[in-house]
């Protein structure tokens, strides 16, 4: 009798544990699967802004040369991924001279280093903010592998994802489903060797850099 | 009287760099470049969408944005304001030294 319930028990357990480990979150939009969206500038602006705030002057960049792609599943909203790629030499600050140096070889070293990218090998926290059958939004936090001036680094960040499903509204723009990734973090510079001309780390460029992504896709390239 | 002109001249020719720098946006560093926004509202999305242009524009900042030895230099408040102190303060000395020798 003991027996019994024991592999009674033990029965059940098998049978459920792998569905409680890894059932993901879905996102219930009235479409199913891995959704493979691709930044595209018709859907909206691809940017990234960067701050630096130093005690003379609060240095204000962006780029607009940003690539990438990142694979939605929205029957498990974790296993989501991708890669979003920035070249060095497309950031700017408005100062010439300026943006010179940042892609010189004191602080990103632009030739040899040609790109930062931001590699998302899942989501965590997530939590579901809307969803109906024409569009899906959530708040999560993306991590994965940062690499720039040739060093990797893990970070998260606190995304919102918003996914809309093709419409005669988003067809006037482009076709396919829409995806909408904003992101917002902070990155240390020594933390990825950036350690600028002798000096000026602390005092004319701070030791830490605001960045802010909005990153609109499309499912059809 | 010569002398005292000059130095009064050089310290009223900083005024108007001033008056630019503060109008311009009051900046640090000089620029040559303006960051544009444009905002819309994007309604597929329920957010509003940010557009950012860099157009050239000419921004005159307390300090230069060269740091090497060029005429850039001069594209600041700081250093042609400095430039004109000096004469400024030169003029007031040959003045001054002026004043004294016809004394004598």
């Amino acid at each position: 009798m003991k027996f019994k319930k024991i592999a009674a028990i033990a029965l059940c357990a098998a049978f459920f544990a792998p569905q409680i480990t890894f059932s993901g979150t879905p996102l219930k939009i009235g479409t199913q699967g891995k959704k493979n969206s691709t930044l595209n500038n018709k859907v909206g602006e691809n940017l990234i802004k960067f701050l630096c705030a130093a005690p003379l002057e609060e240095i204000k960049g962006s780029s607009s040369g940003v690539t990438g792609s990142f694979v939605l599943d929205l029957d498990n909203l974790e296993a989501t991924t991708g890669q979003i790629t920035v070249e060095v030499k497309t950031m700017t600050t408005g100062l010439n001279r300026r943006d010179s140096h940042l892609w010189g070889s004191d602080w990103l070293d632009g030739d040899k280093y040609h790109s930062i990218t931001f590699d998302i090998k899942g989501l965590s926290d997530i939590q579901i903010i809307k969803q109906d059958n024409g569009m899906g939004e959530i708040k999560a936090n993306a991590f994965g592998t940062f690499t720039m001036h040739g060093q990797a680094k893990q970070i998260k960040s606190p995304i919102t994802l918003k996914f809309v499903r093709e419409s005669e509204a988003t067809k006037k723009r482009a076709e396919g489903d829409f995806a909408l990734v904003q992101a917002n973090f902070k990155i240390a510079l020594k933390d990825f060797n950036v350690t600028g001309t002798k000096g000026l780390v602390g005092s004319k460029v701070g030791e830490t850099i605001d960045i802010d992504a909005n990153l609109y896709g499309s499912t059809v390239k | 009287m010569k002398w005292k002109n000059v130095s009064i001249t050089a310290l009223l020719l900083i005024i108007p760099f001033v008056i630019v720098w503060f109008v311009q946006g009051k900046n640090i560093y000089t620029k040559d470049k303006k960051q544009v926004i444009t905002k819309t509202k994007d309604e597929i999305f329920g957010t509003d969408t940010e557009k950012i242009e860099w157009v050239d524009e000419f921004q005159l900042g307390l300090l230069p944005g060269v740091d090497d030895l060029s005429p850039k230099l001069l594209a600041s408040v700081a250093v042609p304001s400095g430039i004109l102190i000096a004469v400024s303060l030169f003029g007031f000395f040959m003045n001054y030294k002026q004043k004294h020798s016809s004394v004598k």
